[in-house]
């Protein structure tokens, strides 16, 4: 080996390992990519938070696309983001299906009512079985769903208005003009 | 009689209520090799809310769920290891698996030791034949001489 090669060695490594390194700290090991991203949503037939009687399913939305929001009363950081779904219902006009998450009925049904409701209808999924189906694994959750019914994204966290503004919203309006 | 109650007293602080090993120690199998398809499974499989934990180890919500899931898909339906970790997989992705499975964007990741390893031994080739190159140094006749001297064990006294 040349002089002049072994002291660069030790610095090429280094180079190499802060590349990593660096690369790492850009990345958030807690938002795990969906695999669901592109294929359809899987099915589900439950029945509506305020009313038991109607059931909810994918299908009821075709034709438009809509956000899907998995939620539950026990969820701090939903109640964060309530406020930001009432203004995607309310000013943008944006479709949104609740899934009322491992959640009691009565609290949820509270929660709507004090809270306001921004959503065309809330599904019930008490023992989270849908939840599983969706690969929900921290609440709030929020997919995207074209006029086909395809997963276009999906939101890991509370949305909060800057997610709303610059990704949501475009996505959604991006989707509704390919129609 | 003190003695005894103090004993009771202290193992009394051992008893923490029911735990997880006592919820899984009620499933029922049907056979042991059932049983051992379940157990390696959890083992093998993330928990995604606590990501450091598997199933068997992790007390999250979602943990218990995904346990009565595995338990669902292991006894009630039968179904077979791959199918079980195919049907994790396709709802949470690989990263649900602890091993990963060998594919094109994880050659890297399995290979990487292998490579340092290699990388290592040609390193220490390089430098081994370098020192071999290397001449002997020449000594002065005054080191020659002690050196010689050392060797007869006459001493280091001139």
């Amino acid at each position: 080996m040349r002089p002049r090669l072994r002291y660069l060695a030790p610095l090429a490594i280094f180079l190499v390992i802060a590349g990593f390194l660096g690369v790492g700290l850009t990345l958030d090991s807690d938002r795990v990519p969906s695999p669901l991203i592109g294929k359809p949503l899987p099915d589900f037939s439950l029945p509506s938070v305020r009313d038991p009687a109607r059931m909810v399913s994918p299908a009821d939305f075709r034709g438009d696309p809509w956000l899907l929001n998995v939620w539950a009363t026990w969820c701090v950081s939903c109640r964060a983001e309530h406020g930001v779904l009432l203004e995607a219902a309310r000013r943008h006009g944006a479709r949104i299906v609740g899934l009322d998450y491992k959640d009691e009925r009565a609290k949820a049904i509270e929660w709507l009512r004090d809270l306001g409701d921004p959503y065309v209808v809330s599904a019930y999924d008490p023992k989270g079985r849908t939840g599983i189906d969706l690969g929900v694994y921290g609440v709030p959750e929020t997919y995207v769903i074209d006029a086909e019914g395809i997963i276009r994204h999906k939101h890991i966290g509370p949305i909060t208005r800057r997610d709303l503004e610059q990704e949501i919203l475009p996505l959604l309006a991006e989707l509704k003009g390919n129609d | 009689m003190r003695a005894l109650a103090v004993t009771l007293l202290l193992l009394g602080g051992l008893w923490a209520g029911p735990t997880l090993a006592d919820a899984e120690a009620l499933r029922e199998f049907d056979n042991p090799e059932q049983r051992a398809r379940y157990n390696a499974l959890l083992e093998e499989i993330r928990c995604l809310v606590c990501q450091n934990e598997s199933l068997a180890s992790s007390s999250a919500d979602l943990a218990q769920d995904l346990r009565d899931e595995v338990y669902r898909l292991v006894v009630t339906e039968n179904r077979s290891r791959e199918a079980a970790i195919a049907f994790l997989t396709d709802r949470y992705g690989d990263f649900v698996l602890y091993r990963p499975p060998v594919q094109p964007n994880t050659w890297l990741l399995w290979t990487g030791p292998l490579l340092m390893l290699l990388v290592g031994a040609g390193v220490l080739i390089a430098v081994v034949r370098q020192r071999r190159r290397q001449p002997e140094p020449e000594l002065e006749p005054a080191e020659r001489e002690r050196a010689e001297r050392l060797l007869r064990g006459d001493g280091d006294r001139p």
